[in-house]
Parts: structure tokens; C-alpha cells; sequence
């Protein structure tokens, strides 16, 4: 048996994005074409199915915009995702991200009865990728419940009460981002992992991500 | 016969058939389960849902009587329980931090492999037979189980009936909102309702305020609107809740929680 090559195909994959849905392999995306060869005595089809990898995003960037209208204790956080230096251009809208424990949490405001459940880890949400690799918000704090309740502030007001209270106390936590993409079957790390923490003390509470910490007097 | 060139810093790789392995815990349970907590129903119930990944809602009996409350000495230790009512009255007068008192709950499984309904029965006759009444109830709602209260010890230190606070009837109007905020709405209806002040303690708030909902209803418990949330989202997530009540602050605190799949092979 020998082979002889009778026609070479040139095929470059262009697109900057993983937004193939076609069926790949683990961490592939994939694409699909036909060709026809054609001789004398008749034409032959082939289809050549072409894999290659996912891109993952380098790490993120991540900035505090606000104080969580619904949950007014809690900082919301946007992030953008950074491509990798082999393709600063790379396009991740539309996949989603997530998040899963990087390591243990610690909650210095529970006690054994609370009201409140003990802070043990991240609370798994998802985020959908949009346009400029931004993906928001990631809600890091105490509910206002939590808040008041680990404060002991009853009767009203403080200014300091004399009363047994954990405060000042806080949760911190390990982040683990994640990002899904339409080929993908499940969610892939990427990035470092990252600390949240809240902190409450009897007039202010905090908001920590990744380094960064915005803190805020509440109530107003 | 073709070759084909790939341009990029991916390459081109050959299909291939990929086997995935599911590691399954295999171990054996043991059909007795023994808890010690505060709560003890509310911690086997977390025990059934690691074991099996069921969905079994809990909420807790208002704490009243100086028998079934604790006082807290330091938030690193055990509570120390309240000796009598004029202990109870003093560490009131204090603003004391009060938790229920720590209790154990031992009950078997009706099998290796219970049935939900079979297993949460066993729990609760089990611990209502340890306090000499029916403390709690089992509850079948329109898809998941309930933990309800019915008696505590009242001022008399007898068992007495008491009203679930999520069967209150109340009216949310039905609108576009985030489960959150319907979340916040059913608490506040409760708290005007009964007097009773319940607020969302924790949760996944990610989630919950990324959610849309559109559930509302007329005249319908505050639990049934509450079930029909959790099992909206749970066509994509699995979600349960325990409602705590604190005996200090005589209020209801309701935490979200998510419960985690259990592979079975």
C-alpha cells in the first residue's frame, strides 16, 4: 500500500470566539467542511471534521460598581475577562460563567443556634458573557437580615450597646471562576482563585473581591 | 489521499471517542442517624438531603418557654440553657443572645434505601415521641416535603397548638419581578400578616436576584407560593429552605439553601 498525495486543501479557522455548537471532544470546539475531488473517471466526497482548542480566558479584571439595589448590603462586582496573549481579541460573549469553592471559608459571625446560615462557600451562581468580555454582577455581602441580626442592635438605637454581639466579624471565602462555553458539557477553571470576604461592624459593612474592598455605612 | 492544513495556534486535532468515568460513593449508610444541635430536626433533615439529595423544607416553632431556650456566654462555646423564667426574664432584660436549646435526635431509616415520605415520617415520629407530642408534622406539598411546626411549650409548659407562620394566607400580586424581591414580598406579607417580623436570612442572592419570576397568587399560603418559587427554579437548580426562629429577637430569619445532587449508579 502507498499513498500519494494528489490535492492539498488549505482551511484556517478564523473566528476569534468558541461559539461553535457543534459535537467536539472534551475542550474542543469543532468545525465541519466538504470536498470534492474530481477525476477523470469521476468525483469522490470527503468530509473533514476539524478540532481545536477551547480558548479559556488568562484571568479577570474586576471592579466594585454599587451597592446591590435588592440586597443594599451587598457590593456588586464587573468583571472582564482577559483573553490570552495569543489572541488579545478573543471573543467570550454568550458563554456563561460560574463559580465553585478554590478552597475552605471561615464565618466568624456564626454561632451554633443562629438564625443565619453558616457561611461555608460560594453559592454557585452563573453570569451570562457580554459584549466587551464583561460579565455582571457578582453580589459579595451579608443580607440586611444578617446584618441586623449579628449587630444585636435590639432595643434601637445602639449607639453601643452593651449586649453580646460576634460583630466586628465576617465571612471570607475562596472563589473558584469557572466559564462554559457553547461547546462544552461543563464548566472549566480559569483564572486564579479568587477571596470574597463581607465584614460587618455595628455602623458599616464590607464588600471584598479579589484584592479589592468597598465599604459602606449602614444603614444610611 | 488529502491532507489538510490548519492555520491558527489551535491544531488540528482527530476525533476521538471519549469514555467518561463516574466516580459514585458507593459506601453503605447506616440506617441510624444521630444528631446533636440545636435544632436536631432541622439538622437531620440537612443529613437527609447530603445522603439522598431530597428536598425537605423546615420551619421552625416559635421558642418560648425558658426550657426550650439557651443562653449565649460566648459565642465560642456551647449555649448555657435557661433555668427557669425569671433566668429567661434576666438575660431578656439583658438582651442576652438566645438560641434554641441543643438537643439529640436519634431515628432509623426505614431501610437502607427509604422512601422520602418514609424517611422523613420516621424523623419526626421519632423526636415528636422524645418531647411526648406532636412537635412537628409532615406536610406533602405540591412537590416537595414540609417540616412544620404544630405544638410547643407554652407559657403553661405544656405542649401547645401553635400556627406555622408560612401558612399564612396572603396575596401577592402577580408580577415580573426577581426571585428576590418575591422573596422579600412573601416575608413581608407574613410580618404584616401575623406581627411576626421574618426576613431572608441567607441564600444564594446571585441567583436569586438574577431569577425572573412571575408567580403571584390570591388567598394561597405563603408556603405554596414560596414552593412554587423553589420548584420553578428547580428545573435548573435545587433548591430547598429551613426558616429559624430566633428567640431573642422573635423573629423568623428564611435561609436558601441548595441541595446537592446525589449520584446513584
Amino acid at each position: 500500500l502507498r499513498w500519494i498525495n494528489i490535492a492539498t486543501i488549505y482551511y484556517e479557522w478564523t473566528a476569534h470566539n468558541n461559539q461553535s455548537t457543534l459535537s467536539a471532544p472534551l475542550n474542543k470546539v469543532a468545525d465541519t467542511f466538504n470536498a470534492t475531488w474530481t477525476a477523470p473517471d469521476g468525483t469522490a466526497q470527503y468530509t473533514f471534521n476539524i478540532n481545536v482548542p477551547v480558548v479559556r480566558p488568562d484571568h479577570e479584571t474586576t471592579v466594585f460598581e454599587r451597592w446591590a439595589p435588592d440586597v443594599p448590603t451587598a457590593g456588586e462586582w464587573k468583571q472582564t475577562l482577559v483573553p490570552p496573549r495569543s489572541d488579545p481579541t478573543f471573543d467570550f460573549s454568550g458563554e456563561t460563567v460560574g463559580e465553585t469553592n478554590g478552597g475552605g471559608a471561615t464565618d466568624t459571625c456564626y454561632f451554633s443556634g443562629s438564625i443565619i446560615h453558616q457561611t461555608t462557600g460560594v453559592t454557585g451562581g452563573t453570569a451570562r458573557v457580554l459584549s466587551g468580555n464583561v460579565w455582571e454582577p457578582d453580589l459579595v455581602g451579608w443580607p440586611p437580615e444578617a446584618v441586623t441580626y449579628y449587630r444585636n442592635p435590639t432595643p434601637p438605637p445602639p449607639p453601643d450597646p452593651p449586649f453580646p454581639s460576634p460583630v466586628p466579624c465576617g465571612f471570607t471565602l475562596q472563589q473558584q471562576t469557572t466559564i462554559k462555553a457553547p461547546s462544552d458539557t461543563s464548566f472549566n477553571n480559569y483564572g486564579k482563585v479568587n477571596a470574597l470576604g463581607g465584614n460587618i461592624t455595628k455602623t458599616e459593612v464590607t464588600s471584598e473581591r479579589a484584592g479589592k474592598r468597598q465599604r459602606e455605612k449602614w444603614p444610611q | 489521499m488529502f491532507s489538510v492544513v490548519v492555520f491558527r495556534a489551535r491544531q488540528l486535532m482527530i476525533t476521538m471517542g471519549l469514555m467518561a468515568a463516574f466516580l459514585v460513593n458507593a459506601s453503605a449508610s447506616p440506617n441510624i442517624i444521630t444528631v446533636q444541635d440545636p435544632r436536631p430536626v432541622a439538622k437531620a433533615i440537612q443529613e437527609l438531603e447530603k445522603r439522598y439529595g431530597w428536598r425537605i423544607t423546615y420551619e421552625d416553632p416559635p421558642y418560648s418557654h425558658y426550657s426550650d431556650i439557651s443562653v449565649v456566654t460566648d459565642f465560642h462555646s456551647p449555649a448555657v440553657p435557661v433555668q427557669s423564667l425569671s433566668h429567661l426574664q434576666a438575660v431578656q432584660r439583658e438582651h442576652q443572645r438566645l438560641v434554641p436549646k441543643r438537643g439529640s435526635l436519634t431515628f432509623t431509616l426505614p431501610s437502607a434505601e427509604p422512601d422520602e415520605m418514609g424517611a422523613v415520617e420516621a424523623l419526626v415520629k421519632s423526636y415528636n415521641a422524645s418531647r411526648g407530642g406532636n412537635v412537628f408534622a409532615v406536610v406533602r406539598g405540591a412537590g416537595l416535603l414540609h417540616v412544620v411546626p404544630q405544638k410547643m411549650t407554652g407559657s403553661s409548659g405544656n405542649l401547645e397548638q401553635v400556627k406555622p407562620v408560612l401558612d399564612t394566607v396572603i396575596t401577592v400580586e402577580p408580577k415580573e419581578r426577581t426571585a428576590y424581591a418575591l422573596i422579600e414580598e412573601i416575608c413581608k406579607k407574613i410580618s404584616i400578616a401575623t406581627n411576626t417580623d421574618v426576613a431572608f436570612g441567607s441564600g444564594p442572592i446571585n441567583m436569586l436576584t438574577q431569577t425572573k419570576t412571575s408567580i403571584g397568587g390570591s388567598g394561597k399560603t405563603a408556603r405554596s407560593i414560596l414552593e412554587q418559587l423553589i420548584l420553578e427554579t428547580g428545573a435548573r437548580l435545587s433548591l430547598s429552605w429551613e426558616l429559624f426562629y430566633g428567640p431573642d429577637v422573635k423573629e423568623y430569619a428564611l435561609n436558601i439553601s441548595w441541595v446537592m445532587p446525589v449520584n446513584k449508579q
